[in-house]
């Protein structure tokens, strides 16, 4: 069902809830999201921002539990409600990527807490940046998988577009904040195909996970790795990389233990205690990366643990382009 | 720059044996984008580029692995590049004597930040250069721009634009036109200060990119990486987050060669020149040192000498 939010309204949306609402803000030259208190602190139009919403469900430093001596505190986070307002298809795409992974044997109530918790408001992308690629992963720019409500900029308003029972219930719920879409659908759809017209990267994946399957001792992987300097930009900018580390932060006999991502590319997440390290060198960690979205991923979960967003392309201090490497896979 | 002259010389290097192999750059994705590359046979040799756009310090990749075998490696090093360089074999980082520098004197390299909000980086065609502009060739035809507008920061500060060291010259010597650096928290009181730095640091998300772009950050295991001692905690918030930057910072006082490498490669943008370019004003006002500028000299902590000021002791 679509309706209209006038953009007059967004204050309401944002105060009178009852729900934090988390939206892109610029700060200096980086856009982040913020919990904001009215519209007018909302970056709308800007680019995907540099570290992705994932976040907001799996934060890069989550606290388990606290310790006194023997006495343990849970800290699994309390269920607060929270809508995030202007998040991007690609990065909305990437929970219902990551949804199973924390679900499907052990439900993590660290992730799933948040999840069940928040309403998830994209915003359709009429600009994609300059390396992106969803409409290669079966998304696009308009794409509502993984979202509640998408939200289209009309100019003075929103067209408002229902995607999940949780979006049905809520534009239910706050009826006299929505009015009705007359005939701004078709508006809406013409915005989509220009915006699909301006994707300029595409890639065929639709073989790569079988590919990629012989291709394991292939001298390919020395070409992508010899110039890759190893750090975790690709990792941690990336909307579907949930790889964890676990620590315990101790100070005499109270500590914390805490979960923090973690990144393949670094030595120390194969290193074992012996010192043995399964993946020695940067060509081992390189490959890993690749194949755990493209090949395990798609074994375990049935779907393509990437969602063409670019950021990886965007931020590589060295350029490695995710595409073009992934074009000559395809053409192996 | 020279493109032909050094393709031409990389060739001859690899024919005649000399090298093992090349490290340069290549175009990369599309537009004129470039990537490092490394060249081992003497007819891949045309695939290398040479243009504004090449800002990688390729010193780098001398020191992100130990080196296997015997042989030497030609490098092509930039005036920012070279004194990394020149660091490098001060420490002992890597052998002088296996090391063919190619050096390139340097306009300036151009900041995609600042060219891409002028120019569609799919449209760019080609990059030329005058005296004081660059010339940038689109789908849609020419446009120019000052080179002080669109050059990185630290590129509109450097000193030192031609190769203090190189086995090979590739170019007429750049002069530098380096412009005072403009500390923004030179006014500001402790407590400012802190206030600045703790905000920027606070978006730091411990990539490492910082760490892992810099030529001279090449100890066998960093102090971050520890867990016994654990200098550096793992959670990454505000507190770590600093300790991180500030070792960093100290570790690299009179030893940085100031490429910006750290602070181009920052995902979240963060001022790390800001911290470097203060800790070589001071290597230079306490000790009159500049780093990387001399092969044959020490580095500023072996090199004591009796009469070196000590005020800076508390």
């Amino acid at each position: 069902m679509d309706a209209i939010l006038n953009k007059d309204n967004l204050d309401e949306l944002i105060t009178k809830l009852g729900y934090e609402v988390l939206a892109p803000v610029k700060k200096d030259k980086t856009v982040s999201f913020e919990t904001v208190k009215k519209a007018s602190d909302i970056a709308w139009g800007s680019a995907n921002t540099a570290v992705p919403p994932k976040r907001l469900f799996f934060p890069q430093t989550e606290e388990l539990f606290t310790y006194d001596g023997d006495e343990i505190t849970d800290r699994a986070p309390k269920p607060e409600k929270r809508l995030v307002l202007g998040i991007r298809p690609c990065d909305a795409r990437s929970f219902a990527i990551l949804d199973p992974l924390f679900t499907k044997d052990f439900n993590d109530p660290y992730y799933k807490n948040r999840r069940d918790n928040t309403v998830l408001v994209g915003l359709a992308c009429t600009a994609p940046g300059r390396n992106c690629f969803c409409t290669s992963l079966g998304a696009g720019p308009f794409d509502t998988k993984g979202l509640d409500l998408l939200l289209v900029d009309l100019g003075d308003k929103f067209l408002v577009r229902s995607a999940s029972e949780k979006g049905e219930k809520f534009l239910a719920e706050n009826k006299s904040l929505f009015g009705e879409a007359g005939n701004d659908a078709a508006a809406a759809d013409e915005l989509k195909a220009k915006a699909e017209g301006m994707m300029h990267r595409t890639i065929d994946v639709s073989t790569l996970p079988t590919k990629l399957k012989t291709l394991f001792d292939d001298p390919i992987w020395d070409d992508l790795a010899q110039t890759c300097v190893g750090c975790y930009a690709c990792t941690y900018l990336c909307p579907t990389c949930h790889c964890f580390d676990i620590q315990d932060e101790v100070r005499g006999k109270k500590g914390r233990r805490i979960r923090i991502w973690d990144s393949c590319v670094n030595p120390e997440y194969t290193l074992h205690a012996s010192g043995y390290n399964p993946r020695p060198g940067r060509t081992n960690r390189m490959r890993n990366r690749i194949l755990h979205k493209y090949q395990y991923y798609p074994e375990n979960f049935d779907v393509i643990a990437c969602v063409g967003c670019g950021r990886c392309i965007d931020h590589c201090p060295v350029s490695n382009d995710l595409v073009e490497f992934l074009g000559k896979i395809g053409g192996k | 720059m020279d493109e032909e002259k050094m393709r031409s010389t990389a060739r001859d290097l690899l024919s005649k044996g000399e090298v093992k192999y090349v490290i340069g750059y290549e175009q990369a994705g599309f537009g004129q984008k470039v990537r490092p590359c490394i060249i081992t046979k003497p007819e891949e040799t045309d695939k290398l580029v040479l243009s504004p756009m090449c800002k990688n310090n390729l010193a780098v990749y001398l020191t992100l692995e130990p080196p296997e075998e015997k042989g030497k490696i030609a490098v092509i090093a930039k005036g920012c590049d070279a004194r990394a360089l020149v660091q490098l074999i001060q420490e002992r980082g890597f052998e002088r004597d296996n090391l063919v520098i190619l050096g390139v004197p340097c306009p300036g390299m151009i900041d995609p930040d600042k060219l891409y909000e002028e120019v569609l980086e799919e449209d760019i065609v080609g990059i030329s250069e005058s005296s004081d502009t660059f010339i940038i060739s689109t789908k849609g035809g020419e446009r120019t721009f000052k080179k002080a507008d669109v050059i990185f920061d630290e590129c509109g500060h450097c000193a030192h634009p031609t190769p203090l060291i190189a086995d090979k010259m590739l170019g007429e010597v750049i002069e530098s036109g380096a412009l005072e650096l403009t500390d923004p928290t030179k006014d500001m009181s402790p407590g400012e200060r802190w206030a600045y730095w703790s905000e920027k640091f606070e978006t730091c998300i411990r990539c490492y990119a910082c760490r892992q772009a810099c030529p001279l950050c090449f100890c066998e295991e960093c102090a971050a990486d520890s867990l016994r001692p654990n200098w550096v905690r793992r959670s990454v918030n505000r507190s770590e987050n600093a300790a991180w930057h500030f070792m960093r910072a100290f570790h690299h006082a009179g030893r940085c060669s100031e490429c910006g490498e750290c602070e181009r490669v920052c995902p979240v943008g963060l001022p790390l020149m800001v911290l470097n370019k203060m800790l070589a004003q001071e290597a230079k006002d306490v000790f009159d040192y500049t780093a990387g500028t001399d092969a044959d000299g020490k580095p500023l902590l072996t090199s004591f000498e009796t009469d070196d000021k000590e005020d800076f002791i508390l």
